[in-house]
């Protein structure tokens, strides 16, 4: 097992590698440099000042060794100062992540226990009138884009019915309040940002989850635990769902850049403070060490979804052998 | 159909066999004519086209004439859809805005596919450390959460139609070249492209005339899905002040601005909303139902 792990994180090397050249090129693709947005507008700014400045960041030099200086800045996780306010990316970026990872973790929670009920069903009885709209839900679903869903929701359960709070993750006089309080509040400011990042996924899980187990109660072994005499139960949930339910590992590990995707739409309508709302402030302002700090981490979080998903995989399913 | 594709063991078709999974109304024959997905989603996609098409005769006003004196009004007889802010005609916005939509959506399929079909074919064609390279770029455009990496590169560049396109083009053939990849994988050994290879074709002409024709269907499928998707990033991008730039009127902009309005005018949100949804659910629906429809051969 041990030995598996170091060979999946050695193999990811060459990938980081090539996630730091792509989002140091992305950067560079900037006309004129990163530097031109600070001093654009400022007609104060002499020739003198801009030479300084780009020599600051570096960016006299040529690129292969701006990207070398930036590798070895990462290496020691140094990302940069923002523009915005010069603090540290990585700081910045850190205290960020827990409020994302929360939202995006109960967002998976939620699509799991919608998302396997309805499948199983659509599997078991196909063509009922459960499994035909639970399938069209998903189509719906699907079409669905998250910023008006997240739009409309705010409109009715927060302004018209005053049901649900809008934005930010506390109210005002959180400060004020009791810790059972906090809490309650906390999880109101969460119910709406949850809801619009898990729905897409419902719609794309059942179906997955719909495709997994009609293919597993294909199975021979099904059909000898219904010739044996089992109730339809045991062998619906022990049998057939156990089996079913490997591969929603892997489709799990897959759909973290998807929910990150997400992040940045939900996050920056609900004026959630978390990176996804970093991410859209940074690109607003184009806060170039931000916007490849961000970026940086996402394709990283996106890796270690990959690489959670095969060594779970690995896990679940004994059939896979760590060679 | 059932006693083949279950013989061949075709991995990469093996999504492709849950016919009827996907059918609103079980109907054994529609299999064999024409999918009702098929049906539903043509009739959206076709109505939408022509709307495009013909936006200039069906709109009623100016899509950007300002009339101050009516502002804000909800929908009427004169303004089917109301009006906005500055009281500009919703209706007129909408069906330029599906102009907008639908062509960047087009465009940047087309070039998402365009470069997946060389990638995925010249990968699956020549193997070895071509195959093995090719295959490691995809992972690694893989490894990029969509809407960031296109928010970055229009953060970096300027917000214009053509940037939009090729940036959602650029981060979404991926998908394609694996698909392509497989196909020409299988198809490679096939008699006719070792009968085109014994008298003599070049490879490019094998690939060209051979391989990628025959790997289509699929291709075709992800492409229309792909359309599906496009429109919603870009939607997305413009929703979020970073894709279609005001005063051009495009779904995502005209919902952007109405967001202001939400209170008063539900109009301006629900509307380009709602076209939006119609618009991914009509690709969609004629995805699918190619799908099916190839599934079911």
């Amino acid at each position: 097992m041990a030995s598996y792990l170091l060979r999946r994180l050695l193999g990811m090397l060459p990938l980081l590698v090539g996630i730091t050249i792509v989002c140091f090129v992305v950067i560079h693709l900037a006309p004129g440099g990163p530097t031109d947005l600070q001093t654009d507008l400022n007609p104060k700014v002499s020739a003198q000042a801009r030479a300084r400045l780009a020599a600051l960041y570096g960016l006299d030099q040529p690129l292969h060794m701006q990207y070398g200086r930036w590798l070895m800045q990462l290496v020691r996780g140094d990302l940069g100062r923002s523009f915005a306010d010069d603090r540290p990316v990585t700081s910045k970026i850190l205290e960020r992540i827990p409020v994302t990872l929360t939202i995006e973790l109960l967002a998976m929670a939620l699509i799991l226990a919608v998302a396997i009920p309805i499948g199983v069903t659509g599997a078991v009885r196909p063509g009922s009138p459960a499994d035909q709209c639970a399938t069209f839900v998903a189509f719906v679903g699907f079409a669905m884009p998250s910023f008006w869903l997240a739009l409309m929701l705010m409109s009715w359960f927060g302004v018209r019915l005053g049901w649900l709070p809008i934005s930010g993750l506390q109210s005002l006089d959180y400060e004020a309040m009791r810790w059972w309080e906090r809490w309650l509040d906390g999880a109101a400011h969460l119910v709406l940002p949850v809801f619009v990042s898990a729905f897409g996924g419902v719609a794309g899980f059942s179906r997955f989850m719909r495709g997994s187990m009609a293919e597993a109660l294909r199975q021979p072994y099904v059909r000898t635990a219904v010739a044996k005499g089992l109730p339809a139960s045991r062998v619906v949930y022990r049998h057939a769902l156990r089996n079913a339910l490997l591969p929603v590992v892997t489709i799990l590990g897959l759909s973290v850049p998807g929910l990150i995707s997400g992040s940045v739409i939900v996050e920056a309508i609900y004026a959630i403070p978390g990176m996804g709302r970093l991410y859209f402030d940074a690109v607003m302002a184009r806060d170039y060490p931000i916007i490849m700090g961000v970026l940086l981490i996402g394709a990283v979080l996106t890796l270690l979804g990959n690489l959670l998903a095969d060594v779970a995989y690995a896990v679940v399913d004994p059939r896979i052998r760590y060679e | 159909m059932s006693e083949r594709s279950r013989g061949t063991g075709d991995g990469g078709r093996g999504t492709g066999k849950k016919a009827g999974v996907l059918s609103l109304v079980p109907c054994p024959l529609s299999l064999a004519l024409v999918h009702p997905l098929l049906i539903v989603g043509a009739l959206i996609v076709g109505a939408l086209a022509l709307i495009a098409i013909l936006a200039p005769w069906l709109a009623t006003y100016d899509p950007s004439a300002i009339q101050l004196d009516r502002v804000l009004e909800p929908p009427s007889m004169a303004h089917w859809l109301g009006t906005d802010q500055l009281g500009r005609d919703l209706f007129s916005r909408m069906v330029y805005g599906a102009r907008i939509s639908l062509l960047i959506g087009i465009i940047a399929v087309g070039i998402a596919t365009v470069i997946g079909l060389a990638i995925g074919a010249v990968a699956g064609f020549y193997g070895g450390w071509v195959d093995a390279w090719l295959m490691r770029l995809v992972d690694l455009m893989l490894c990029f959460p969509t809407l960031f990496l296109v928010l970055a590169v229009i953060a970096v560049l300027e917000p214009n139609i053509v940037n939009i396109m090729v940036v959602i083009g650029l981060t979404g053939w991926m998908g394609v070249a694996r698909l392509v990849r497989a196909e020409v994988l299988s198809l490679k050994r096939r008699e006719f492209v070792l009968a085109a290879r014994a008298i003599g074709a070049p490879d490019s002409w094998i690939i060209v005339r051979h391989l990628i024709p025959n790997a289509m269907p699929p291709v075709l499928v992800s492409a229309t899905l792909g359309v599906a998707g496009a429109i919603l990033v870009e939607s997305s991008l413009s929703f979020l002040g970073i894709g279609v730039q005001p005063p051009t009127p495009s779904w995502g902009n005209i919902l952007a601005e109405g967001k202001e309005a939400l209170g008063v005018a539900w109009w301006l949100t629900v509307c380009p909303g709602l076209a939006v949804l119609v618009t991914v659910l009509g690709y969609y629906c004629v995805g699918e139902g190619l799908r099916e429809r190839w599934a079911g051969r």
